[in-house]
């Protein structure tokens, strides 16, 4: 699959994140197919699309927990296919999951202690010697949980265990565990299944406060007004395949999303389709 | 992440000490040396299973070559200690490497039969290969350790040496855990997915813990051979590692203060039980199940991530 020729879907300057003629197949099932597009740096761009459209997927074959049988994912321009999962990460790429994305038994600050090692080289040499090096490491890792703490307002709960925590919480730490290493780009899958309204709310700044820090973010999401409140740009799946892209205004009025969502296309549907 | 104050660190030290004084005479010693044999194995064998939420069946095999690696050296080469110990524990290493390699890709009960596999085969290898290890018939004859002018010869002189291997062990996996490797142990051991999508490279750290894990047991084998001056295909068998997955599940996984409990606890009950020599495997087997069911996290922690209970501060 050369990719030389091909103008990519965004023109000429490198995107953040590129993906190309994407494809996973699993037996007689086509799961993916052929899907591209991109995120920009410093966008919040969303993966939508109805159950078992792909979405989450695309995830695992952007962050390397699948295989794709055919197409690229380029980050800053450099191929991430075929690097496994933690390596994908250490180029700064960290997603979460839909189910259980902490580490239940441990306090919060332990799970933001322990989600930081993307950017960190841990030797066990040095650990063995307790070198200088290494006690400095701790100390940073120590530091930064407080930061990440802070920014996520969960100074509160430290020393609270991560299953002892309310589940909006819990999706809170989730996200605060990705960020952790400081990403460039972050992929959060389904952030508010299950929130309350006003969780969701919170949800939404937080994904905007997060993109201000200068985080790229990717999310696949079903509640569609954190989706059309935050993104700038949508991609939508349907049967593994892209049917539409572009900003939140522009899909809501699209005929082949509205017929995929609502299996109609009277407007007066449609628009309720994607209004808060 | 939280720490034992080192106040109960010395008193822990302390008593350690003197044991073989609160317990006197030849067998109480024997017994103390077993245990304490048995607590260096299953430090090596709680880093795979507390740490990484990964069961090895195949323990024994390790204890096996370290005690069959002295055997060989000290008879045929005429290594000295305590060098027949460090290549003991080396080639234990190197062993815990080319099994851990290939089974440690595998997870769960697909781990635990492979590497079961592998310590049957080293087992049927001691067994068979006569011309080299004498098979059943063992290699005898291992001479006592000599360190400049002694001779380490005694019960009391095997316990403070197994003594100071096991406090060396201690401190290798507390400096391990206290450490951004531990970070990476924990991640494993608590969500390995997750571990993955933040960085850690899941299979490399469980290899590294693996055979850190197995040094520690090759060196208890090594000490093993000197002890009782005899190694015979036995020191593979599947008792042993039984034995070490009793010890460390009922004890504690995930937990260095656990561990050496379970493995006291563990060899002390069966060998004073032997005052009531018939009732003796019964009420093991009644204290084993009881245990399992009021420590219930041991069981659950049989497969997946061992048990954080006790490591676990109370909410604020």
């Amino acid at each position: 699959m050369g990719s030389g020729g091909r103008a990519l879907p965004h023109g000429a300057s490198v995107s953040l994140l590129e993906v190309e003629e994407l494809s996973v197949r699993f037996g007689g099932l086509v799961a993916v197919n052929r899907v591209s597009f991109a995120v920009e740096e410093g966008t919040i761009v969303g993966l939508i699309g109805p159950n078992g459209a792909g979405k989450t997927t695309c995830f695992g074959l952007v962050t390397g927990f699948l295989a794709p049988t055919s197409g690229q994912v380029r980050f800053r321009g450099r191929p991430l296919t075929g690097l496994p999962p933690h390596a994908i990460a250490r180029e700064g790429v960290v997603r979460t999951f839909q189910k259980t994305s902490l580490f239940p038994r441990l306090t919060v600050q332990d799970n933001i202690m322990i989600g930081q090692q993307a950017r960190l080289r841990p030797r066990v040499w040095a650990a063995l010697a307790r070198t200088h090096t290494q006690q400095l490491e701790l100390r940073a890792v120590r530091e930064r949980a407080s930061e990440v703490l802070e920014l996520m307002a969960m100074s509160g709960v430290r020393e609270v265990p991560a299953r002892a925590l309310s589940y909006g919480e819990q999706r809170h730490l989730a996200i605060a565990i990705a960020l952790a290493s400081r990403p460039a780009l972050l992929l959060l899958d389904e952030p508010a299944a299950g929130l309350t309204p006003a969780e969701s709310r919170r949800l939404m700044d937080l994904i905007r406060r997060i993109r201000g820090s200068g985080v790229t973010v990717l999310l696949v999401e079903h509640d569609m007004k954190v989706v059309m409140g935050v993104c700038d740009r949508l991609v939508v799946l349907d049967h593994g395949q892209k049917i539409a892209e572009g900003p939140p205004a522009a899909i809501r009025q699209d005929p082949e999303v509205i017929r995929v969502y609502l299996g109609v296309s009277p407007a007066s549907e449609a628009a309720r389709a994607g209004r808060p | 992440m939280a720490r034992v104050p080192t106040r109960v660190e010395a008193v822990v030290i302390l008593g350690a000490i003197a044991l073989p004084w609160v317990l006197p005479g030849p067998y109480h010693r024997h017994v103390l040396v077993l245990a304490g044999l048995f607590t260096l194995m299953a430090l090596g064998f709680d880093l795979v299973l507390g740490y990484l939420g990964e069961l090895s069946l195949g323990h024994a095999a390790f204890f096996g070559i370290g005690a069959y690696s002295t055997a060989l050296l000290t008879r045929h080469l005429g290594v000295p200690f305590p060098v027949d110990l460090g290549l003991a524990a080396l080639l234990t290493g190197i062993f815990g490497f080319l099994i851990g390699a290939p089974s440690l890709r595998l997870k769960g009960p697909y781990f635990a039969i492979v590497t079961f596999g592998f310590a049957e085969i080293l087992r049927l290898v001691a067994l068979n290969w006569t011309s080299v290890t004498r098979g059943p018939m063992g290699l005898p004859d291992i001479p006592h350790p000599r360190l400049g002018p002694w001779t380490l010869a005694s019960e009391l002189d095997y316990y403070y040496l197994v003594l100071v291997l096991v406090g060396v062990a201690v401190l290798v996996t507390r400096r391990l855990l206290d450490s951004t490797v531990g970070h990476a142990f924990l991640a494993i051991r608590e969500n390995e997915e997750l571990a993955a999508a933040t960085g850690v490279p899941t299979f490399r750290y469980k290899l590294i813990a693996f055979v850190i894990g197995t040094t520690f047991t090759g060196a208890a084998g090594s000490v093993y051979a000197r002890y009782v001056h005899f190694v015979d295909p036995t020191a593979l068998s599947f008792y042993y590692t039984v034995t070490v997955v009793s010890m460390v599940i009922v004890g504690g996984q995930g937990s260095v203060a656990g561990t050496v409990l379970g493995a006291l606890v563990f060899t002390l009950i069966p060998e004073y039980l032997r005052v009531a020599e018939r009732a003796r495997l019964v009420i093991f087997g009644a204290f084993l199940v009881l245990a399992i069911v009021f420590l219930p996290e041991g069981v659950r922690g049989l497969w997946r991530p061992g048990t954080a209970a006790r490591r676990e501060r109370v909410p604020a």
